[in-house]
């Protein structure tokens, strides 16, 4: 089966546009063309950001309060070919709430990491009792809270940016649009199923035992011969 | 909320003198070469200014792969 790569990382483009669109109201008197997501290509490897059409650098999306932008949204995904050069799949990606340009959280992704873990947050906030608990145990740590990668799910079951927009609306009450729950869910159960497409590749003897001894599905394998289990993407923190 | 107006996603095939130059506007930004801003990243002293250009040359290291920068 041929099939377009590039095509396809520009179809992630769109639907994080919608996604965005539907979620998120454009500020008043910011150009729209900043809000734009750019899906930058190279052979194999493609940059998605906001507002990096006419050789601009990457934008931030304005994050508002009654109209008013009070913070701002970074988003960035790197993608390339998967290990079968079938589909465009996410190599690192970076989401950011910043207020006057620093970052106050972050949920990071990058699936090549392996002193921290793959997918994390981190907090930019103080705590004295956490760092006197790191200077304590761990003299390579710097004992601030924002160094701290703190482990969610590892790269199948990480959280999407669906998750972070719900929190920064139903929580920190940023304007959203009318519709913006709709949208979320439908972008999170597109996430999910693709995450789970991706573990079922990951672990096929536990999709079939789930399938046929659990739910009464008769599975076959394939003339090849029964997949093995990855276990080294079962162990990754 | 009002609607500004929406935009359509684009997707742009680069070659490796558009990212070459994006590279050289972002370092051209914050006056500092590549293993200058490199190592205020590293030494955590970076300013946004600086973090923003950074990400940019990260972006296009991604872009251009190892063997093309």
């Amino acid at each position: 089966m041929s099939f377009d790569l590039a095509a396809a990382a520009g179809e992630f483009g769109k639907e994080l546009q919608q996604l965005l669109d539907a979620v998120l109201p454009y500020h008043q008197g910011t150009d729209p063309a900043l809000r734009q997501v750019t899906v930058t290509a190279s052979p194999l490897a493609f940059a998605v950001e906001l507002g990096t059409g006419g050789g601009r650098p990457a934008a931030t999306v304005p994050l508002l309060s009654k109209g008013h932008k009070v913070a701002e949204l970074f988003v960035l995904i790197r993608l390339v070919a998967d290990s079968a050069d079938r589909y465009p799949a996410v190599a690192k990606s970076k989401f950011e709430l910043r207020i006057n340009r620093h970052p106050l959280l972050r949920l990071d992704f990058d699936r090549d990491m392996h002193t921290a873990p793959g997918s994390h947050w981190n907090v930019h906030a103080e705590r004295g009792a956490i760092t006197s608990l790191l200077a304590r145990n761990n003299p390579d740590h710097s004992g601030e809270l924002s160094k701290l990668h703190l482990p969610v799910g590892g790269a199948r079951m990480r959280p999407c940016l669906e998750d972070l927009l719900q929190l920064l609306i139903e929580e920190f009450r940023f304007d959203a649009m009318s519709d913006y729950k709709q949208a979320i869910e439908d972008g999170r159960v597109r996430w999910r199923r693709r995450q789970l497409a991706a573990m079922v590749r990951d672990d096929p003897e536990e999709a079939v035992r789930v399938l046929h001894d659990e739910l009464g599905y008769d599975v076959k394998p394939p003339v090849s011969g029964a997949l093995p289990v990855r276990f080294d993407r079962l162990r990754r923190w | 909320m009002m609607e500004v107006g929406t935009v359509d996603s684009i997707l742009i095939q680069a070659n490796p003198e558009m990212l070459r130059a994006r590279r050289d506007r972002a370092l051209a930004s914050v006056r500092l070469t590549e293993d200058e801003l490199r190592g205020r990243i590293e030494a955590d002293s970076a300013t946004p200014d600086e973090r923003d250009a950074w990400q940019e040359v990260d972006t296009v290291a991604f872009l251009l792969g190892p063997s093309k920068r």
